[in-house]
């Protein structure tokens, strides 16, 4: 019941994954590659990223159309007052669209094909639209009302279907909860709203790292990595010295007067400052992508935040010293990580997907075989160096 | 249990090799090459913009030989680089020394432009044949693409190339800045598109550089339906119109598939997509204009073709085999 897609369909797929990874690397002979592809099978119907843009935007179109005609046939005759219409339809709708996404993983085997994703994001919009028409807009509270309602909805989904955007839309309503709860303190909301919302951030983040190579969560392995990037940033917002400026203005009735400045601004500087730098050291130290990346966008979030509030009033000379700063910051790390130094390396990774691409034709032939199982007696083969060559398979 | 664990139990690979498999991935190095690729391309892309501004702004003090001069050298020394780093040339791809190889050349090229555009701004050698202007960087651009292997210098000759003939086709212009009402436009466009398109079939077939095919037939692809489309919406020539849409549409997934090549399948789909249902509707408004009846064809129309196509994707395995 919580799982839409059979888990160990996906395991078996990322065993094929690995596989290729380790064939590209000369780890294990092509027979062995062979015999796992074939062992480990995936009748998942998971196709390249652009057939799955194709299939989103005509499922998109055919959800439209099915829409069109409906409100032709029925709406046509409402008169009066359509709420009641509004609200059942809604309602029907998102349990078709649910309906039609089950009966798709079910029948044509489906794993984020594009089609799936279309049903199940229409459907939770059809959700969201139903509680939009039953709850009355004027009503005290009503941004954290809506949240809690919606967030057993999402939470269902992400847990269900372990799509990364619904996961996305989870975090944002969590988010949205706690920070409408915090508001709802009164007085003291302003102080421990950053510290709170830091604190809340820290301990999901850590949590997310701790599950995120945990083999029985392989499920939600992507759903993992989108909540530990919302946190990184959302930790980085709440200290960020534009954000809470402008948040006290917006939110808490703070008067500015020229040369005054928010309270422990000081802090908020150093933290700011700090922060981006903090998670490209950690993520370089723990060899962890998600935080480097972070790290990097967060590091160019400061440097406008910075300019924003200390601007010299020459932009050309900003962007040319930035060029010029980038630039060496680029070439001595590369010219550093040439030779591999920590752990770190400049290289490019041995990527099993342009590897695979090249030797496609070897491969086709291969699956076809039979393959032998070796013995420990047979140790290692390193196949003669099938990679390089000009001519790649011209799939782009 | 982890993958490896997994082969290993059900006895894929041998012992030796799964713990051998694993120190390796326990101690695996992090590699950050395109992380920093990307550092490297930012601060080029700002310093160059930071250059430009400033070069702007200080016509008046600097002097112009001395701003010529400055930018000549610059992109002299990127090529004098480029030179003597090179590799020999060859059909297919070549893979460079030095890390920095292409991100020098690509700075020689827009230095380059620059220069001749600064030239022509100050003392209008060409006075008005601003294609003169255009075609100068451009050949350079060609010759830079072929000899060090640079798809990103191809791209940029193929819109110069365009330029030449007053056509703006970087991606984000190139609905913006045409003025495709005017008849001479469209067909420049398509006779274009079609050199381009034969240019990366006889490359393909000959052995030239195959790796540039997707570069040039990415941009017949998008002008050439551009172009047609925007015949179809604007021009008297609909059947015409319909008809050449139909047949680029056609070649371009017949290549798709040939090439197992899932954007351009996509690209051509959607447009022939969008010219049909344009078609159809603009019909259907003919023989009766907005009424219910027109409507409900309308979307069983949608459904119906939308479906059609959603399963021409998930048949695609099958027809590319067959």
């Amino acid at each position: 019941m919580m799982k839409a897609y059979d888990s160990d369909t996906i395991f078996n797929a990322s065993v094929k994954r690995k596989a290729g990874n380790w064939f590209a690397r000369n780890l294990i002979s092509e027979e062995q590659y062979a015999a796992i592809s074939k062992h480990y099978s995936n009748p998942f119907y998971t196709p390249n990223i652009f057939v799955k843009i194709g299939l989103f935007i005509f499922t998109c179109f055919i959800i439209l159309a099915v829409l069109g005609i409906y409100l032709l046939m029925f709406a046509a005759g409402i008169t009066g007052s359509g709420h009641g219409f509004f609200i059942f339809t809604t309602l029907f709708f998102a349990g078709a669209c649910f309906f039609a996404l089950e009966f798709l993983i079910r029948s044509k085997q489906v794993y984020n094909a594009g089609a799936d994703e279309a049903l199940l994001y229409a459907g939770l919009v059809s959700v969201y639209l139903f509680l939009f028409a039953i709850m009355d807009v004027y009503q005290e509270d009503y941004p954290l009302l809506f949240s809690c309602l919606a967030l057993p909805f999402l939470g269902f989904a992400a847990l269900r279907y372990a799509d990364r955007i619904v996961t996305l839309a989870l975090c944002f309503c969590v988010y949205f909860i706690l920070f409408f709860t915090i508001l709802k303190v009164g007085d003291v909301a302003k102080m421990i709203m950053p510290f709170a919302l830091m604190l809340f951030s820290a301990v999901l983040c850590f949590q997310t790292r701790k599950l995120k190579n945990k083999p029985e969560l392989y499920y939600w392995h992507s759903c993992i990595i989108v909540v530990e990037f919302v946190s990184l940033l959302v930790f980085y917002a709440a200290c960020n010295y534009f954000v809470i400026r402008e948040s006290s203005v917006e939110f808490f009735d703070l008067q500015l007067t020229a040369g005054q400045d928010i309270p422990m601004a000081f802090l908020f500087y150093i933290l700011t400052a700090i922060v981006p730098i903090a998670y490209i050291y950690v993520g370089m130290k723990q060899k962890d992508k998600i935080m480097l990346w972070a790290g990097l966008i967060l590091l160019a979030a400061s440097a406008v935040t910075f300019k924003y509030y200390f601007s010299l009033g020459h932009p050309e000379i900003s962007l040319t010293i930035a060029g010029i700063v980038l630039t060496l910051i680029a070439y001595f790390s590369i010219r550093y990580f040439k030779q591999p130094k920590h752990g770190i390396t400049f290289e490019e990774e041995v990527d099993a997907d342009s590897f695979l691409k090249s030797n496609a034709e070897a491969l086709i032939i291969l699956e076809g075989m039979t393959p032998k199982v070796p013995n420990a007696q047979d140790g290692f083969e390193f196949g003669g160096g099938k990679s390089g060559g000009a001519g790649s398979g011209g799939s782009y | 249990m982890t993958e490896l664990d997994q082969i290993y139990k059900d006895g894929h690979i041998s012992e030796v090799q799964f713990s051998n498999i694993q120190s390796l991935e326990t101690n695996k190095l992090f590699s950050i090459h395109w992380e920093l690729r990307t550092i490297l391309y930012l601060g080029i892309l700002l310093l160059s913009a930071g250059i430009g501004i400033l070069v702007y702004q200080n016509i008046d003090t600097i002097g112009h030989q001395a701003i010529l001069a400055g930018i000549a050298a610059a992109s002299l020394a990127c090529f004098y680089f480029a030179g003597k780093n090179k590799m020999p040339y060859q059909n297919g791809k070549i893979l460079h020394a030095s890390p920095f190889f292409d991100y020098i050349v690509l700075l020689g090229v827009l230095l380059f432009a620059l220069f001749v555009g600064y030239f022509q701004f100050q003392y209008s050698p060409f006075g008005e044949h601003y294609g003169i202007l255009v075609f100068i960087p451009t050949i350079l651009a060609f010759f830079m693409a072929y000899r060090f292997d640079h798809k990103g210098v191809l791209s940029i000759g193929i819109t110069g190339l365009a330029g030449t003939f007053g056509l703006s086709i970087s991606p984000r212009q190139l609905i913006d800045h045409n003025d495709f009402s005017d008849l001479s436009v469209i067909f420049t466009a398509i006779i274009l598109g079609i050199c381009l398109a034969a240019w990366a079939w006889f490359s393909d077939k000959k052995q030239i550089k195959k790796h540039f095919s997707f570069t040039y037939n990415n941009f017949a692809l998008n002008l050439m339906c551009i172009a047609l489309l925007a015949a179809l919406f604007d021009q008297g020539l609909k059947l015409i119109s319909f008809l050449a849409l139909a047949g680029v549409c056609f070649y371009f997934i017949r290549y798709a598939l040939s090439q197992h090549s899932y954007l351009f399948l996509l690209l051509s789909v959607l447009y022939g997509y969008i010219g049909l249902t344009y078609s159809i509707f603009s019909l259907l408004f003919e023989i009766d204009n907005a009424g219910q009846g027109t409507f409900l064809i309308g979307m069983l129309y949608v459904m119906g073709s939308a479906a059609g196509v959603i399963i021409l994707f998930l048949k695609l395995k099958k027809i590319v085999k067959g």
